[in-house]
């Protein structure tokens, strides 16, 4: 019972999980979110329903604002921009750094021509595998830039630019491998001897020499002639942290860390301060990342500009996503993510004991079991909480779900008829309306907390948390939708009576009601229950217009055999014909067409129950009736669990008595069509009897020339 | 006695059957029969044995968009140990129209096969119908540039080895079909392939198993996640079970 939280989220907030997907990454709607919530509110405080699952990023944010540290406007705009930026645009290719480069050395005649520059060098054995990034894109704009300013002082014929781009080739011919290193000058202009030293170590450096760059680099600094002379340190440091990366040695890093304290504490070098800081982050994660998440953590707990908080929030999560542990021993962000999302219930309470604010009642409310002693003082703590503290939502789906494993069930019906009176996002919504579901007092009820809003999907649990317009325009105008807390005992537990009832009732909307009167005539044809099939088949006939003819024809058929044999050459004329509703988007293809992935017509099995599936449904209906609803269930399987066998065997039927019907063979036809587009259809020998019956008796017919094969 | 026309007929039809389904000699000399395709993430395979299982890597992936190749190297570490036959995998993903000069891609593909301790090269390409021949001659041209003894293989879609059969004749030692993720149309379910290029390994993945295949093959078998020794231990009594 522990784990009832956990049975809600998964089958209240993740969707419709049905065990078979109806082919390969469709997508499939979400009622909440699971890992992400959507752009543009979370950072403004409207944290929705917290959940473990979300990714550390969020869960930072949301304990600034339940520990009252709300996020500023920059902050959360940073984070989150307001309006979300449109989406990406097709921009002309613009040239890379590389390419730049080997445009503007082309501007110096008589150079040899170079074709292209690798960037990535392969790693020293055993790592000859993996290659790194060896020359950065700034590398080369630096060159572009130099080159520019040298071709305006000597001039783009002059020897010494041509000497110059060639110094700087054999600089980036080590991007890839090998040693090469240009020759020092001597005897020529002091600016270009000067340049010529620091190519040299730059090729050093490129070539893995870490020893000659560093003291090349060094010597460069020390001459305060060269152009370069204020970039040397910061090159020594650089240096040393590449040795160290490389080598996979971070030992020495700490003369990395030296090298930059000495450049931070130097005035003369204040141009570079801000690249060495950012240097020294580098180092000081990697040297130590528990303290460097620390410090991070403390940043990111103090308001301030927005892109530092971006900043430190990914280097944050990324070295806490690459070490798989936070400092939560000496953080309270650290121990409260790492709480929140890992179980820690006797922790949870003891830190909201000690310190009882939103953030660890969030998180105690989670994970304390719900026969703990402290429940009592917890949920009356969730009762306390402001309607609009960012809290809120999550504290009270938190606690009505302990109230309900408690078997509190009319303070939990109560609290959550509260919680659907306050106007909430669309997700936050569809969780309280599937709490109260569960809490039905009867069958008004159960129709009334049915309708879910779709807010995300994901193509068979990949890509959790898109956007539903991702989706398509299809599903995008599913805006509403049924849940598997509605549709499993639906069909398998309502007795056809109640279905008429369902389809008129003003609680669901339209295309619901249109769901439910569609599934049902198919069922009550099946069934052999011609009044309620009469009057499905009105209700659908005004719900969903481009069956009305057909319909309407069917309902004007006198003689019960006829009507019988209308109805099956329908359905097979519609592939969307179904005797179940379905959760989610449904069928994604229109009645009348065949869908790509096979979603036509009907396989019915046994529903299996999803992970966390509560044992009881919701008590929405008496006892006798769910009997005759689950009596009509297993009579809808044991003579229709397949649309193949029973369209075609219904089809067999009528065609041996009326052979003459012109409709025969183009329904033999469409038997045969059921068992090649039905999804997990098992072939049986019905398709290959009406194969036969049309060839043998229609052999001339086009419906038989239609039909080469048979499935 | 002169045989009957007819029992000549049958009798070059079976031998004619046979041979189509006759698998030739191991086209990966030298390698398990156990293949493990370590993807771009840092992959630590020290627990392998390496007579039990070699080792598909990631090591370039070229990609192309309006006229302009990306190519990027592998950046994630790959540790395996001594004595493990590895086999270099180039991942091309194409995002339309012009196609890049196949030299380009070729020259970059084969650099990945100098890798010292690769001992052959796998190209990993779903090509569109429009992108076969241009497939072909990038194909030719790596086996004119790899040395003899470095089998060239490639990956397949399953419906290449089925149906359209396009696989057939190209300058390689293995096509492996593949039998996971597969899109709409493939040919779901392990089965003996029409196409014989096919017919020498299966690709596998390990959270979409097959429920039974063809046994006596080689097995590729790709992990969702960093490979760990639970999981190339799974992998280890798939290869027995099929073998």
């Amino acid at each position: 019972m522990r784990l009832l939280v956990l049975a809600f989220l998964t089958v209240a907030l993740a969707g419709p999980r049905e065990a078979e997907s109806c082919g390969p990454f469709l997508p499939m709607a979400q009622f909440t979110y699971v890992s992400q919530p959507p752009q543009g509110v979370f950072a403004h405080g409207q944290l929705g329903i917290l959940l473990p699952s979300y990714h550390r990023r969020y869960l930072v944010i949301a304990y600034r604002y339940l520990t009252g540290v709300p996020l500023t406007r920059e902050e959360a705009s940073e984070f989150d921009p307001q309006p979300p930026p449109a989406p990406l645009q097709p921009t002309p290719v613009s040239p890379t750094p590389v390419e730049q480069w080997l445009a503007a050395r082309k501007q110096v005649p008589g150079v040899p021509a170079v074709q292209g520059i690798a960037e990535d060098r392969a790693g020293r054995p055993p790592n000859q595998f993996q290659f790194y990034q060896n020359c950065l894109d700034d590398a080369f704009r630096n060159s572009t830039l130099t080159l520019a300013e040298r071709i305006r002082r000597w001039g783009a014929s002059s020897l010494a630019v041509a000497e110059w781009v060639r110094g700087q080739d054999a600089v980036f011919e080590n991007c890839r491998d090998g040693s090469t290193i240009p020759p020092a000058l001597t005897g020529v202009d002091p600016l270009l001897a000067a340049d010529r030293r620091y190519q040299i170590a730059a090729a050093e450096f490129y070539s893995e020499d870490y020893a000659g760059a560093e003291r090349d680099f060094g010597a460069v600094g020390a001459d305060s002639a060269s152009p370069w002379h204020d970039l040397g340190r910061l090159m020594v440091a650089r240096t040393q942290i590449r040795e160290a990366t490389v080598a996979k040695d971070l030992s020495q890093l700490k003369d990395a860390a030296e090298t930059l304290e000495a450049i931070l504490q130097d005035p003369q070098e204040t141009k570079w301060h801000a690249s060495a800081r950012g240097l020294q982050d580098f180092v000081a994660a990697r040297i130590d990342p528990q303290a460097r998440m620390l410090a991070l953590g403390e940043k990111l707990m103090r308001p301030g500009d927005g892109r530092e908080f971006s900043t430190a929030l990914f280097d944050y999560t990324y070295l806490w996503d690459g070490t798989n542990r936070g400092p939560a021993d000496k953080s309270d962000l650290a121990d409260w993510i790492t709480t929140f999302a890992g179980r820690n219930w006797s922790h949870a309470l003891e830190r909201w004991r000690a310190q009882p604010d939103d953030a660890w009642l969030v998180a105690s409310l989670l994970w304390v079991p719900y026969d703990n002693a402290a429940i009592p003082d917890l949920l009356a703590a969730a009762h306390r909480v402001d309607p609009a503290a960012p809290a809120w939502p999550t504290v009270t789906f938190y606690g009505i779900s302990r109230a309900i494993a408690r078997g509190d069930t009319e303070a939990a019906r109560s609290w959550a008829d509260s919680a659907l009176a306050i106007q909430q996002t669309p997700d936050v919504h569809n969780v309280f309306l599937a709490q109260r579901l569960k809490l039905s007092r009867g069958w008004d009820d159960f129709l009334r907390f049915t309708p879910r809003t779709p807010v995300a999907l994901n193509y068979d649990g990949i890509d959790s948390d898109s956007p539903v317009q991702d989706g398509g325009q299809v599903v995008s105008q599913k805006t509403a939708a049924f849940d598997m807390d509605f549709t499993a005992p639906f069909n398998v537990e309502v007795p056809l009576g109640r279905w008429v009832d369902a389809a008129s009732t003003v609680d669901l909307p339209a295309a619901l009601r249109a769901d439910i009167a569609q599934a049902g005539w198919v069922r009550a044809v099946v069934l052999h229950r011609p009044t309620e099939a009469q009057a499905l088949a009105q209700r659908l006939a005004e719900l969903r217009p481009q069956l009305r003819s057909p319909l309407q024809s069917w309902l004007a058929e006198k003689d019960a055999d006829a009507a019988r044999f209308k109805a099956v050459l329908l359905m097979m004329r519609t592939p969307g014909l179904q005797p179940e509703v379905r959760p989610g988007f449904g069928r994604l293809t229109a009645d009348g067409q065949i869908d790509d992935f096979r979603d036509n017509w009907w396989t019915l099995s046994e529903p299996k129950a999803a992970e966390g599936t509560p044992a009881a449904p919701p008590d929405f209906l008496p006892e006798p009736e769910r009997a005759t609803g689950r009596k009509e269930w297993q009579q809808l399987l044991s003579t229709a669990a397949q649309a193949t066998d029973y369209l075609s065997s219904e089809t067999i039927a009528w065609a041996r008595l009326h052979r003459d019907d012109p409709r025969v063979p183009e329904a033999l036809h469409l038997a045969v069509r059921t068992s090649r587009y039905t999804s997990n259809a098992t072939p049986t020998r019905f398709p290959k009897q009406a194969f036969q019956l049309l060839h043998s008796w229609y052999p001339k017919s086009t419906w038989a020339a239609q039909t080469p094969y048979w499935y | 006695m002169r045989p009957h026309k007819s029992l000549v007929a049958a009798g070059l039809a079976a031998l004619t059957v046979c041979n189509g389904c006759q698998r030739q000699g191991d086209p990966l000399p030298g390698f398990p029969r156990l293949i493990l395709w370590a993807w771009e993430r840092p992959e630590r395979l020290e627990f392998l044995d390496p007579r039990t299982a070699g080792v598909a890597f990631l090591a370039r992936t070229i990609s192309w968009s309006e006229g302009r190749i990306t190519s990027a190297p592998r950046r994630q570490p790959l540790h395996v140990p001594p004595g493990t036959a590895l086999m270099a995998v180039v991942r091309l993903e194409s995002h339309g129209e012009p196609l890049p000069a196949t030299t380009v891609v070729s020259r970059d593909i084969l650099e990945v096969a100098a890798i010292p301790g690769v001992r052959a090269l796998q190209v990993d390409f779903d090509a569109r119908l429009s992108e076969r021949e241009w497939y072909r001659q990038l194909l030719q041209e790596l086996r004119r540039g790899l040395q003899p003894a470095m089998p060239l293989t490639m990956t397949a879609l399953a419906s290449w080895c089925q149906s359209d059969g396009w696989v057939r004749g190209l300058p390689v030692a293995d096509a492996v079909p593949m039998l996971f993720r597969m899109g709409a149309g493939e040919p779901r379910g392990a089965r003996e392939f029409r196409v014989a290029e096919c017919r020498a390994s299966f690709g596998i993945a390990t959270d979409e198993l097959p429920e039974k295949l063809p046994t006596g093959r080689r097995l590729y078998v790709f992990h969702p996640r960093a490979w760990d020794e639970d999981a190339y231990r799974g992998a280890v009594r798939l290869a027995v079970k099929w073998r």
